[in-house]
C-alpha cells in the first residue's frame, strides 16, 4: 500500500479510489472494536458506517501526528462511548426484542422457547389467548377424523372444498365433522375455567 | 418429616446464593477483564440491596464509582422492585436434568452484564462520568429484571398465600423442547404441577426432596413423597385424584385468601408449616348431594353461617369462588339460611352443599375420603395425619368409622331442611377444608355504557393506573356466530355503531340520551384505520359509491420523506419517496436513524461503497416497518362495543327461558342513557330514585340483552334475553341455557350488550333468544334438555312406571324407554317429536317443566358419591401378571360388567350407574378408572405400564407418575404440532374459516385471507383495481349494510 499519509490526504481530496483502500483496510478492524465496545452487531454495523463517514468529510482533521490507524480508533472509540452516553440518557427506553436478541449470546434463553402471553400483547392476551391455548388442549380429546378436519381448516388454512378433497370425503362429511368437533369441544370446555389454567 | 425436608420446604437459598457469588466473585473477576480495575468491594446494605464500589487506574489517578441501592433478592428469594416483587426463575441448559448446569438469577444476570460490558480500549481517558456511562450497574439490573424473559413478569403475589411464595420461588424454566417428561425428571421435578398451555415443555416445579446446588439440580431425598411439589405435597389423599386434579387442586391452593384467623385443616398432610397461620381455609360441613339449581353445574349452596366464617376481607358474596384442596371448585350460587339447608338426624346444619355428580367424572375422590375421616378426627378432637402415599386402606377406614361410633359406611340419612322430611338414600357428609379464592364477583364486575374518550385500538392501552372498564371484545368468533345467526344488525352496532374505536364514541351514550340512535354508516373504525395505515405505506384507498379505490399516493400527516428513495416493499417495481411516521413502532424509529445517515452521505457525496450499504439498510428497514404497519391482524373483524358489561355467572333458580338475571350496577349503567330519556332528566338515574328504578325495570323487560360466554364456537353462544335487576354481582342464567352457552358455573364469567338500535333490538329477540335460535335451528334442541341433576332426577324418576307417565304428561307426548329408564336420547327424541307437532314455544314449556321435576326429584333423592365406592360390585378375577395386555383385559373386563350393570338402588354405586347409562354425566371409562384398574399406559421411556389400581384404592407413586405422563404427553404431542408462538401474536390465520366460506376474490377478500396483506393492496393500487364490496365480510369491515 502507499504511503498512508498520502493515500488520507487523497481522501481529504475526494478520491474515491483511496477511500475505497482505506475502507478495505480498516473496515472489519474498525467493526470488531467498536463491537467490543458497544456489545451489539447492528450498532456495531451503524457506528462503523459513521467512522468512515467522518474519514471522508473530516480525514484532513488528522494531523499526521501519531498513526492514522491511532486517529481512527479514537474517532470509532468516541462515536462509540457518544452511543452509549444517548443510551443511557434514555434508559427507559426499553429495548427492542431485535436489538436484545442480537446483544445475546446464543446459548442464553430467548423468547422463542417461552411464550409469555403477557408480553406479546397484554391487552388482549389475556382473552384471546387464554381461549386459544385451551381450544388446543381440548383438542387431543376429538376423535381422529373429526380432528384431522379441524386441523387442516384451523392449520393448514384449507377451505372446504379443498379439505373434501384431501381427505377424499365429500363437502358434506367435512361440513357434519367440523360441526362435530366444534360441538365436542364446546361439550369439553365446561370442563375448564379462566383462572384455573397456568399457560 | 425429617428436619431437612422441612427445612427445603420453605426454602429456595439458590436465589440468594446465586446472587451472592455474582455481587462477590463473578462480577469483580469480569471487571478485572475488561476494565483497569484497582479496587473492588460490594455489600449487602439491606435486606435486599447492595452497594457496589469500583476503583480503576486513569492516567491522572484512581477514578472511583459508587452503585448505591443495587436491587438483589431478599433472603427468601424475591427481589422487590418499583413497588413490584419479582422472581428469577432458573434455567436449566439442557432437557437432562439430571446433568444439566442450572442458571439461578446471578448466573444470568452475570450473563446479562457480560452482554453488554464494553472492552476497554488501552487509552482511554477515565473520569467518573465515564465510568458511569461505560457500567451503568444500576440500570443493567434494573433492565435485566424488566427485559422478559431473564426475569418473565411474576403477577405480584400474595405473600400471604406462602403456597404461592413457594410455588413461584420453586420454578425452573427449560428453554429445550422435547419431551414433557424426560428420565432425570423423576425425584427432581414435580409430575403433577405443570403448565398445560404454550409452556408445557418450558417451566417445571423443582421437587420438595430437590435442590439446587453448585449449578445442579441435586435429589436429596429419594422418598417417593419428596418427588412432588411443595404445594402438591399438601394434598391429603392425593393417591385417590386423577393427575390432572391434582394440578387443579395446586393452582387453586395457590389462589386462597389468607384469613386473619386461621383454622387447621381436621385432616392434614404432616407438610404444612407448624405456624398456626399457614393455615388457609376453613373446615366445613359438606354434603355430596343435588340441591336444585343452586348445585347445578358446580354452583354452591352456602349457609349464612358458613357465609359468615368464610367472611374475611368482606362479606361473602354469589359469584365469589370456593375449592378445597382437591381441584373441588365452584362459585357460591346460593347463600341459604341453616335452616334451609340439609341437616343431620341430629339437627346440625350442613354448610355447604356440592352436586354429587361430579367425582366420577373429574376423578378427584380424596376430598370424599377427607369428609369421612375428619369426622373421625372431629369426633376424636384432634386432627388427623395423611401423608402422602400414605392414605389408610378402606378397612382401616372402616375400622376407625366404627371405634368413634360413626356409621360404617361412611353414609348418613339427610333431612330436608330443618325438621324436614329424611332424604331417600344415604349420603356422604363431613367436614372438608375449603378456601376463598381471590376471584371475587365484586371485582369481575364491569360495565361501560359511553361517555368516555373513544379509543382507537391503534393507540396504546391505558396504563394499569386507569382503571375505566373497557369495553368487552367482540372478536372473529363473535363475529362468525352472528354471521351463522344472520344477525347483521347486530354486527353493525357491535363493529361500527357502538365501536368504542369510533370518533364519536364519547358522544353515543348523550345521543342516545337525546333520542333514537340510527346505525353509523361507513367508514367502520377498522376501515378508517386499515386507511391510515395503508397511507402511511404510499397507498390511498377511497370509499365512494360503495366501492373501495385503490391509488399510490404521497402519505398524508406527519411524514418521513426518505433520503433517498427505495423500491416499495410489497411493490417492487415502484419507487418509494415517503413513508407515514409512526413513531410509537420501534421498527420506525430505527428507520428514521438510518434515514439521518443516508441523508447525511448524499449530503457528503459519500462513496457509492459506503452509501451503497446504507441504503440498503434503509430498504431492509423499510421493509421491517411496513411489516409491523400492518398484519393480517389489522383485516380482523373485531371490536369493543360500548353498553356492554361483564361478571361472574351464577344459576338463576326462579327464571323464565327468556330471561337473565342482571347485576344491579351492570343494569344502570347500560340503561342509564335510555331512562334519563325517558324520565326526561339524569338525576333521578344518578340518585337511583324509586321512580328511576321502576322505570329501569319496565324498560329492561321490553328490552333485549345479549349474553356471550367466549369461546363463541356456535351462534348459541350470543344469546338474548330480557333482563330482570339483581342486587347480587352476579349474572344470573337459567340452568337450561347452560350447555348454550357452553356455561358452567365454577368462575366462569360471561359479557353483556345492549343493542341501542331498534332494528337490533328487534333482531336479537328475533334471531338470538332461546326460541329464536330453535326456530332458526332445530338441532338446537339438543343443547336445550335437562341435564345434570335435572337429567338425573327424571331417569330416577322413570324407573317407575308412574314416574315414566309423569314425565310423559309433562313433556306432552310419549315417552319410548326401551331400556327402562329415560335416558337423554330418549328424552331427546321425546321432545324432536314434542317440537315438530307443537312448536317452540310449548317445547320450551315443557322443557322447563321437566328440568323443575327432574331437579325435585334430585334433590328429595339424597344420592351421593360412597366413600366406599364400588365396594359391592362383583369383580372380573384380578391378573396374576404384570403384562400390561393382562391389565388392559382386566379393564376392559371390569369395564363391561359396569356397562351391564342395572342396580340402581344399590349405594355404593347406584347414583353414577345412573348418571352413567342416562348420558347425564360421565362414561363406562371413567367409572372403571375409580373403582379399578384403567388398564396399561405409556410411561415415560415409551414402555407400557400396567395401573393396577383405581383411584377408589388410591395409586401408588409409580403409577401416579405413569397417568401423569401419559396425560401430559399428549397435551404435549398437540402443543408441538401448533405453534404457540404464531397463535399469540396472531400471525396464523387459523380461525378465519368465515372468509374462507366465502373466498371472494374481491381486494378486501383476498387481503383477508392473506398472511401478508400489504402487497394485495400495492396490487390494487398499481393496477387501478376497485373493490366492488359485494362480499359480506368486505362490506362489514367498511360499514355498509349487508343486504
Amino acid at each position: 500500500m502507499q504511503d498512508e499519509r498520502e493515500v488520507v490526504r487523497k481522501v481529504g481530496a475526494g478520491d474515491v479510489c483511496a477511500f475505497e483502500a482505506l475502507f478495505a483496510r480498516y473496515h472489519e478492524p474498525i467493526r470488531r472494536h467498536v463491537r467490543r465496545v458497544v456489545r451489539d452487531p447492528a450498532t456495531a454495523e451503524d457506528l462503523t458506517q459513521e467512522v468512515f463517514e467522518r474519514v471522508w468529510t473530516r480525514a484532513g482533521q488528522w494531523n499526521g501526528r501519531g498513526t492514522f490507524q491511532a486517529w481512527l480508533f479514537r474517532v470509532a472509540t468516541n462515536l462509540a462511548l457518544n452511543q452509549l452516553r444517548s443510551r443511557r440518557r434514555h434508559p427507559q427506553e426499553p429495548l427492542t426484542r431485535r436489538e436484545v436478541e442480537s446483544g445475546v449470546p446464543t446459548d442464553e434463553p430467548s423468547e422463542a422457547w417461552l411464550v409469555d402471553p403477557a408480553a406479546v400483547d397484554p391487552s388482549e392476551a389475556a382473552e384471546r389467548g387464554a381461549d386459544r391455548d385451551r381450544l388446543r388442549r381440548l383438542l387431543t380429546d376429538l376423535p381422529g377424523d373429526k380432528r384431522r378436519v379441524l386441523e387442516l381448516v384451523h392449520i393448514a388454512d384449507m377451505d372446504l372444498a379443498t379439505v373434501a378433497e384431501v381427505l377424499g370425503i365429500p363437502v358434506g362429511t367435512v361440513k357434519s365433522r367440523l360441526y362435530y368437533a366444534r360441538k365436542r369441544l364446546a361439550q369439553a370446555w365446561r370442563e375448564l375455567d379462566d383462572d384455573d389454567w397456568e399457560g | 418429616m425429617t428436619q431437612t425436608l422441612a427445612k427445603l420446604l420453605r426454602d429456595a437459598p439458590w436465589h440468594k446464593e446465586s446472587f451472592e457469588a455474582l455481587m462477590h466473585e463473578r462480577l469483580p473477576q469480569l471487571l478485572g477483564e475488561r476494565l483497569p480495575l484497582v479496587a473492588y468491594s460490594a455489600e449487602a446494605t439491606g435486606e435486599a440491596a447492595y452497594t457496589v464500589h469500583v476503583a480503576l487506574a486513569g492516567p491522572a489517578g484512581v477514578v472511583q464509582g459508587r452503585y448505591r441501592d443495587v436491587p438483589g433478592p431478599n433472603a427468601q428469594g424475591v427481589i422487590p422492585i418499583d413497588g413490584t416483587r419479582r422472581v428469577v426463575m432458573p434455567v436449566a441448559t439442557d432437557r437432562d436434568l439430571a446433568t444439566a448446569r442450572i442458571k439461578c438469577v446471578g448466573d444470568q444476570l452475570f450473563d446479562f452484564i457480560a452482554a453488554r460490558l464494553g472492552q476497554a480500549p488501552d487509552d482511554l481517558v477515565w473520569d467518573e462520568a465515564l465510568l458511569a456511562t461505560w457500567f451503568p450497574l444500576n440500570s443493567w439490573v434494573t433492565e435485566f429484571l424488566s427485559s422478559w424473559p431473564y426475569a418473565p413478569p411474576t403477577p405480584p403475589f400474595d405473600e400471604g398465600n406462602w403456597l404461592e411464595r413457594w410455588a413461584v420461588l420453586r420454578r425452573l424454566a427449560i428453554p429445550q423442547h422435547e419431551h414433557v417428561f424426560a428420565p432425570g425428571d423423576a425425584g427432581r421435578t414435580c409430575p403433577f404441577m405443570m403448565p398445560e398451555g404454550p409452556n408445557i415443555y418450558h417451566l417445571r416445579s423443582i421437587a420438595s426432596g430437590a435442590a439446587v446446588r453448585d449449578g445442579r439440580l441435586v435429589v436429596v431425598d429419594e422418598r417417593p413423597e419428596a418427588g412432588l411439589s411443595t404445594v402438591i405435597a399438601l394434598i391429603p389423599f392425593l393417591e385417590h385424584n386423577d393427575p390432572s386434579r391434582l394440578l387443579m387442586g395446586s393452582n387453586m391452593l395457590r389462589q386462597w385468601i389468607a384469613p386473619p384467623d386461621p383454622e387447621p385443616a381436621l385432616v392434614q398432610t404432616g407438610n404444612e408449616p407448624a405456624e398456626r397461620e399457614g393455615w388457609l381455609g376453613r373446615n366445613l360441613l359438606t354434603a355430596y348431594v343435588s340441591w336444585g339449581p343452586d348445585t347445578h353445574a358446580y354452583g354452591i349452596a352456602l349457609s349464612e353461617s358458613a357465609a359468615r366464617r368464610l367472611g374475611y376481607t368482606g362479606p361473602v358474596a354469589p359469584g365469589d369462588k370456593l375449592s378445597n384442596r382437591h381441584g373441588t371448585k365452584g362459585v357460591v350460587a346460593r347463600i341459604l339460611p341453616d335452616d334451609d339447608m340439609p341437616h343431620l338426624a341430629d339437627g346440625t346444619p350442613v354448610e355447604l352443599v356440592y352436586s354429587f355428580l361430579r367425582s366420577h367424572t373429574t376423578l378427584e375422590f380424596g376430598d370424599i375420603r377427607e369428609a369421612m375421616l375428619s369426622r373421625v378426627a372431629r369426633a376424636a378432637g384432634a386432627p388427623i395425619i395423611v401423608p402422602p402415599y400414605q392414605a389408610p386402606s378402606e378397612r382401616e377406614l372402616r375400622d376407625r368409622l366404627a371405634a368413634a361410633g360413626l356409621p360404617p359406611s361412611g353414609m348418613e340419612t339427610l333431612t330436608r331442611g330443618k325438621g324436614g322430611p329424611p332424604l331417600a338414600r344415604p349420603s356422604t357428609v363431613g367436614w372438608v377444608y375449603w378456601g376463598r379464592l381471590i376471584h371475587l364477583a365484586a371485582g369481575k364486575l364491569a360495565a361501560v355504557a359511553g361517555g368516555s374518550e373513544g379509543r382507537s385500538s391503534d393507540q396504546p392501552a391505558p396504563p394499569n393506573g386507569d382503571l375505566a372498564p373497557r369495553p368487552q371484545r367482540q372478536g372473529e368468533m363473535e363475529y362468525w356466530a352472528y354471521r351463522d345467526a344472520g344477525a347483521f344488525e347486530n354486527i353493525a352496532e357491535c363493529y361500527n355503531t357502538r365501536s368504542a374505536a369510533r370518533d364519536d364514541a364519547a358522544s353515543l351514550a348523550a345521543r342516545l340520551t337525546a333520542g333514537d340512535v340510527p346505525q353509523s354508516g361507513p367508514p367502520s373504525p377498522l376501515f378508517t384505520q386499515l386507511a391510515r395505515r395503508l397511507s402511511a405505506a404510499g397507498i390511498r384507498v377511497e370509499l365512494a359509491n360503495s366501492r373501495l379505490r385503490f391509488a399510490f399516493a404521497p402519505p398524508e400527516g406527519e411524514v418521513l420523506s426518505l433520503a433517498q428513495p427505495v423500491p416499495h416493499p410489497w411493490w417492487p417495481e415502484r419507487a418509494l419517496a415517503a413513508v407515514g411516521a409512526r413513531p410509537d413502532l420501534a421498527s420506525y424509529r430505527a428507520l428514521a436513524e438510518t434515514n439521518g445517515r443516508v441523508g447525511r452521505f448524499v449530503a457528503d457525496g459519500m462513496p457509492e461503497r459506503l452509501r451503497g450499504r446504507a441504503v440498503a439498510q434503509l430498504a431492509s428497514q423499510v421493509a421491517t416497518y411496513f411489516d409491523d404497519l400492518l398484519t393480517n391482524r389489522h383485516l380482523w373483524i373485531n371490536g369493543r362495543p360500548l353498553f356492554s358489561g361483564r361478571a361472574v355467572i351464577a344459576p338463576g333458580a326462579d327464571l323464565r327461558l327468556d330471561q337473565v338475571g342482571l347485576p344491579a350496577e351492570i343494569a344502570w349503567t347500560l340503561f342509564g342513557p335510555l331512562v334519563t330519556r325517558e324520565l326526561g332528566n339524569s338525576d333521578d338515574v344518578h340518585t337511583r330514585t324509586a321512580r328511576a328504578a321502576e322505570a329501569l325495570d319496565s324498560l329492561m323487560e321490553r328490552s333485549w340483552v345479549i349474553v356471550n360466554r367466549a369461546p363463541t364456537l356456535t351462534p348459541t353462544c350470543l344469546l338474548a334475553f330480557h333482563p330482570v335487576r339483581i342486587p347480587e354481582p352476579v349474572i344470573r342464567l337459567h340452568p337450561l341455557t347452560c350447555p348454550l352457552l357452553n356455561a358452567d358455573f365454577d368462575g366462569d364469567t360471561a359479557s353483556v350488550f345492549l343493542p341501542i338500535t331498534a332494528a337490533a333490538q328487534r333482531e336479537a329477540g328475533e334471531r338470538l333468544s332461546v326460541a329464536g335460535h330453535l326456530a332458526r335451528d332445530p338441532a338446537v334442541l339438543e343443547s336445550l334438555l335437562p341435564t345434570q341433576a335435572a337429567l338425573w332426577g327424571l331417569a330416577d324418576l322413570s324407573r317407575s312406571a308412574e314416574g315414566r307417565d309423569e314425565i310423559a304428561r309433562l313433556a306432552g307426548a310419549e315417552v319410548a324407554a326401551p331400556e327402562g329408564t329415560v335416558t337423554r336420547e330418549v328424552l331427546l327424541a321425546t321432545m324432536q317429536a314434542v317440537l315438530e307437532e307443537h312448536g317452540v314455544a310449548r317445547t320450551l314449556d315443557a322443557l322447563q317443566r321437566l328440568m323443575r321435576r327432574g331437579f325435585a326429584v334430585a334433590g328429595a333423592s339424597g344420592a351421593s358419591i360412597n366413600p366406599f365406592i364400588g365396594a359391592s360390585i362383583a369383580r372380573p378375577p384380578i391378573p396374576t401378571d404384570g403384562a400390561s395386555e393382562s391389565w388392559d383385559r382386566y379393564a376392559e373386563a371390569l369395564q363391561e360388567r359396569l356397562a351391564g350393570g342395572r342396580d340402581y338402588e344399590d349405594d355404593s354405586l347406584g347414583p353414577q350407574l345412573l348418571a352413567v347409562k342416562s348420558g347425564t354425566q360421565g362414561g363406562v371409562a371413567q367409572l372403571g378408572r375409580l373403582v379399578g384398574s384403567p388398564g396399561s399406559v405409556a410411561a415415560v421411556n415409551g414402555q407400557t405400564t400396567a395401573i393396577r389400581r383405581g383411584l377408589a384404592e388410591g395409586l401408588t407413586p409409580g403409577e401416579g407418575y405413569a397417568l401423569a405422563v401419559e396425560q401430559l404427553e399428549g397435551i404435549g404431542r398437540v402443543a408441538s404440532s401448533w405453534n404457540w408462538a404464531d397463535l399469540y401474536t396472531g400471525s396464523h390465520a387459523h380461525l378465519r374459516e368465515t372468509y374462507k366460506d366465502s373466498p371472494g376474490f374481491t381486494v378486501l377478500a383476498r387481503a383477508m385471507r392473506a398472511t401478508w396483506p400489504g402487497p394485495v393492496f400495492a396490487h390494487a393500487a398499481a393496477t387501478g383495481e376497485t373493490d366492488p364490496l359485494t362480499d359480506v365480510n368486505s362490506r362489514v369491515f367498511v360499514g355498509l349494510p349487508v343486504p
